[in-house]
């Protein structure tokens, strides 16, 4: 087991109030496994991600849970032990390549100081070798041009790139992903993403990939995790989680895709509603107001994980024991169909 | 106990609750503003010295030129001497000035005979005579009998800030002084804010080639310091209220227009506008529905701070001597005059500095305020 | 870069014409000639002044003399005071007001940026609340106020620093904090606010998941970016020391250009104003060509137009 994420708990204090991010998210990564994070803007996919490295701002805290890796608790290094992991055990990619890069810096210089923060004593000839060579192999042409060049004067597409050719100078065993094909348009993104699938296999490193797409999952990951309002709603293998998707947010995922194939007269389905404010969150299942199922204890109490299928979990009061056998469960009469 | 299983009916208010009290946006503006300490205090000042320079000329029987040479450099607070159930100032010019008992400057005395040697002289006051024995520091009256005056501090009820040199009352020239700050900055900017709306609103709405030209105007006004053009405009014209305005409206609508281009500019960019040209809106109702309301945050914003600069400058030019003419006060000529009298009387210097202060730190809090209250983004 | 660099350098060509224009056309649209303020002149004497300066020559010609003159650095006699030239009160003056200027901006600089750092460093806690009161002060008070106000307590009440004059390193002091205190706090705020908005930038937190150090992020990514628009206020501030000296100057009794300047307005020498005010405008307009000469070479993004 390469990461265990364990009932991670996390925080941002603002002025109206205390905003919990995170809610008890718990995973596992393996060597190897591509980890899709999917979920809406708030669902505190990113805050989790980011206290993996403590890059989160000043404002949050932790509250609870244990990151475990190789050994340790991710959560208790002090701020020097974390900075030998970032970037070279562990290494994140985000969301705006154009944003994410300084402006003022030619990329050259900023994909060599990966190496020169963790690796003293290298020559600068080697460290441009190394940079070229990396260059090349996430495909930025006329590297040797390129180089010197800055950041404004690529495509977003070509950023990226260089993003992800700082985040593997190194080998890491992890590399993180937050979004970053969201900023990209589509033919990019699909480029973006064979790229990473590539270098996973040639690599042999494990990847979280976050985003909100759903399709997009389904190219790159093994397993998927969704997330919603701080926690962890369905975890499922990639063909699992498409083959029958077991949670009704989950579900309602899946329905609202656009499908091409569909009666065009048909209106478009989409979950009624928003999500909830993190500054008083819902007592019960965060889903519940919005759960075209809910019951009373839907609103009361939070739902235990309940193991849908070997590998596939759900959290959902309808889908325990007890709440199979209440009347005009849907759930119940898939499961009396299975 | 209830069934945990039943069914809830769930209605579009569980899913669709919005967690911020509904107001509208000028409402909005105001609760932030005056929720915000500072700018509620500006704002306040600012109520409070207007009514100071209005209205407060009508309670004073003070004007700002009136003079009287027997009361000059009278600080607010006399240390006088008390003999004989009467009180005395010793002023500057070595003159006795007879102090009412509740403060009030009445007649002053020159000496009858003035011993230097010795140091003292002599005064008659009433019949009496009296000695006023300046070897000693601070100086010293006796009277006939031999007796010492009493040292006592009375505040100064005729001139209730203090007199300058010419026994001009400080408080009613500070009135007067305010009033025309006050004028100047208001009037300077309304005009600054007309033109510079109009030049910069049609130079954004427009674009093109008639934007770069008329940005480059001012732009090659702007190389210079607008303060420059102000004094040369104010060197050919008379001295005066008029001129001051006419000077400071020729030059500061540029940075007016400046923000208000740059508004239209990047709001005729922006999608709403096309939705409304979509749906077959007019350009006039572009212009004065979406254009407008929009632009009119930073617009008031930029003339809140274009207001002080108007004070600034007009005390600027009045100390420099190219302002307002004497005898008419401008809180900038007062402060070029306190520097004659300074180490004596520094109170000549404090009161118009400390209102030109007030009237600066007001309109500045109330420009911050106003900023921090019209960006949707800081809202809590 | 050079096309952005001629387009700023034909901006600054046609401000100074446009000074020259507005100084000439303003200078004669006064009544009568510069002479006829004066007590009554014998009517040939006049002639003959008239003549001297060429003042019956139509007005075009007299303007391109005028230009011409200038570009020569010859800016005329003074009108007021017989004998002296303009150039001579530039030539007094300048130097005192120079060096008054080049002190003053040192100490700006000095002071300003390592303040708003720190105050950004420090942001929420005490240490920034003072350092932003303080500026706040600094801004709103007017020069003269802060002069005359550093003057009595210092000079007078205290008597640590003289009353008058430069002569000594101690006479600086007074002129340079009022001179400066604007501009100071100005650009301590400007420093801070830029920093706390680099350092909430999406690059930075890259800089930070490369596992840099803080102090390497700050060093190495953060200050250079702050630093751009403190860069390009410095056309700005220094116009703003120009303008401040006429106060500065005639408070302290320094004798440098700015007192000159506000002499001659308050006589109404026109020559001298004139002469003056192109020689200011010059001045800085070399200044503001330097500071986007600097700021092109600190910033690779101005390639792109405006």
């Amino acid at each position: 087991m390469l990461l265990e994420v364990k009932d991670l708990r996390s925080s941002f204090f603002t002025q109206s109030g205390e905003v919990q991010a995170v809610r008890g998210v718990t995973f596992e990564l393996k060597e190897g496994d591509a980890l899709g994070i999917v979920g809406e803007s708030g669902s505190g996919k990113s805050v989790s991600n980011l206290n993996i490295l403590q890059l989160n701002a000043d404002n949050s805290k932790v509250k609870d849970g244990e990151i475990l890796f190789e050994g340790s608790d991710l959560l208790k290094l002090t701020r020097k032990e974390i900075r030998r992991i970032r970037g070279k055990d562990i290494a994140m990619i985000f969301q705006d390549p154009m944003s994410s890069l300084n402006p003022l810096m030619t990329i050259g210089k900023q994909v060599g100081e990966v190496i020169r923060i963790h690796e003293k004593g290298v020559s600068a000839k080697e460290v441009r070798e190394r940079v070229i060579e990396l260059l090349n192999l996430v495909r930025i042409p006329e590297v040797e041009k390129r180089y010197d060049s800055y950041p404004h004067e690529f495509s977003g597409g070509m950023r990226q790139r260089v993003m992800i050719a700082m985040a593997l100078a190194l080998n890491p065993k992890i590399l993180i992903a937050d979004e970053p094909t969201t900023a990209l348009d589509v033919t990019v993104q699909d480029q973006i993403l064979r790229l990473l699938a590539d270098l996973q296999k040639k690599r042999r490193m494990s990847i979280i990939f976050v985003t909100h797409d759903l399709a997009v999952v389904a190219q790159l990951c093994n397993r998927v995790l969704v997330m919603y309002a701080g926690m962890v709603m369905e975890e499922a293998g990639i063909e699992e989680l498409f083959d029958c998707p077991a949670h009704p947010y989950t579900i309602g995922l899946f329905r609202s895709m656009p499908n091409p194939e569909q009666n065009k007269d048909e209106r478009l389905q989409s979950i009624g509603g928003s999500p909830p404010d993190m500054l008083q969150p819902p007592k019960g299942c965060p889903f519940a107001p919005r759960c075209p199922h809910v019951r009373q204890i839907c609103l009361e109490e939070v739902p235990p994980f309940v193991e849908v299928s070997e590998g596939h979990r759900s959290l959902c009061w309808l889908q325990t024991a007890e709440g199979l056998i209440q009347e005009d469960n849907p759930f119940a009469k898939e499961a009396a169909h299975e | 106990m209830e069934n945990k299983w039943q069914r809830v009916n769930v209605d579009q208010s569980l899913k669709e609750k919005i967690y911020t009290k509904n107001r509208s946006f000028a409402s909005d503006v105001w609760y932030r503003f005056r929720h915000k300490f500072s700018a509620l205090a500006g704002l306040v000042c600012i109520l409070l010295m207007s009514l100071f320079a209005f209205v407060g000329p009508y309670f004073t029987e003070h004007t700002y030129d009136r003079q009287n040479l027997e009361h000059v450099n009278l600080p607010p607070f006399l240390s006088v001497q008390e003999i004989g159930g009467e009180s005395y100032y010793v002023t500057r010019g070595m003159k006795l000035l007879h102090i009412s008992p509740s403060g009030e400057a009445l007649k002053s005395v020159a000496a009858s005979a003035d011993d230097a040697i010795g140091r003292r002289m002599a005064f008659e006051v009433d019949g009496e005579e009296l000695i006023l024995d300046y070897g000693q520091m601070p100086a010293v009256l006796v009277d006939s009998a031999g007796n010492t005056a009493t040292k006592k501090t009375v505040w100064n009820a005729t001139y209730r800030l203090g007199s300058d040199m010419l026994g001009r009352d400080i408080m009613a020239r500070l009135m007067y002084g305010s009033r025309i700050s006050l004028i100047v900055a208001l009037v300077a900017t309304v005009i600054n804010m007309t033109i510079g709306i109009f030049y910069g609103g049609i130079s954004g709405y427009i674009g093109g080639m008639i934007d770069m030209i008329m940005m480059r105007i001012v732009d090659i006004i702007s190389t210079i310091p607008l303060t420059l053009y102000v004094i040369l405009i104010m060197v050919f014209l008379e001295s005066g209220l008029f001129s001051i305005i006419v000077a400071l409206s020729s030059v500061y609508w540029v940075t007016m227009a400046r923000v208000v281009r740059g508004q239209v500019f990047s709001i005729k960019q922006q999608e709403f506008v096309y939705a409304a040209r979509t749906i077959g809106s007019s350009g006039w109702t572009i212009l004065t529905r979406h254009l407008l309301p929009n632009v009119m945050g930073p617009i008031l914003v930029t003339a809140t701070m274009l207001i002080p600069s108007a004070i600034f400058m007009e005390a600027f030019l009045s100390f420099i001597g190219i302002g307002i003419a004497p005898p008419m006060a401008s809180l900038g000529t007062m402060c070029n005059d306190s520097i004659q009298t300074l180490k004596a009387s520094p109170y000549q210097l404090f009161f118009p500095a400390l209102v030109i202060c007030i009237i600066m730190f007001s309109f500045n809090y109330v420009g911050d305020g106003l900023r921090d209250a019209l960006d949707p983004k800081l809202k809590k | 870069m050079y096309r952005y660099l001629f387009k700023r350098l034909g901006i600054m060509l046609a401000t100074l014409f446009l000074i020259l224009l507005l100084t000439f056309i303003l200078m004669h649209s006064v009544e009568g000639g510069p002479f006829s303020r004066e007590k009554k002149l014998n009517p040939r004497v006049e002639e003959a002044l008239n003549e001297k300066y060429h003042l019956n020559d139509p007005m075009v010609k007299q303007f391109f003399d005028y230009v011409g003159g200038v570009i020569r650095f010859d800016f005329g006699p003074s009108f007021k005071y017989p004998g002296k030239t303009v150039n001579d009160f530039i030539q007094e003056g300048f130097p005192i007001s120079a060096k008054l200027g080049m002190v003053t901006m040192g100490f700006i600089l000095v002071s300003a940026i390592p303040l708003g750092i720190w105050a950004a460093l420090k942001n929420g806690r005490w240490q920034d609340a003072f350092v932003m009161t303080i500026a706040t002060l600094g801004v709103t008070i007017p020069s003269f106020v802060l002069a005359t106000v550093l003057m009595y307590f210092f000079s007078y009440k205290l008597e640590w620093t003289p009353v008058y004059g430069l002569d000594s390193p101690v006479g600086y002091i007074l002129p340079v904090l009022a001179l400066g205190g604007y501009s100071m706090s100005f650009i301590a705020r400007l420093m801070r606010s830029s920093l706390l908005e680099v350092m909430n930038q999406d690059y930075i937190r890259t800089a930070r998941a490369k596992g840099l150090s803080e102090s390497g992020v700050i060093l190495k990514h953060a200050l250079r970016n702050s630093l751009i628009p403190v860069v390009t206020i410095l056309g700005p501030t220094i116009a703003g020391l120009l303008t401040g000296s006429f106060v500065i100057e005639k408070i302290f009794a320094i004798p440098g250009m700015g007192v000159h300047f506000v002499d001659s307005v308050a006589q109404r020498d026109y020559t001298a104003i004139m002469g003056i005010t192109v020689f200011y405008a010059t001045f800085l307009i070399a200044m503001i060509l330097l500071v986007d000469l600097f700021y092109v070479v600190i910033d690779p993004r101005i390639q792109l137009d405006d």
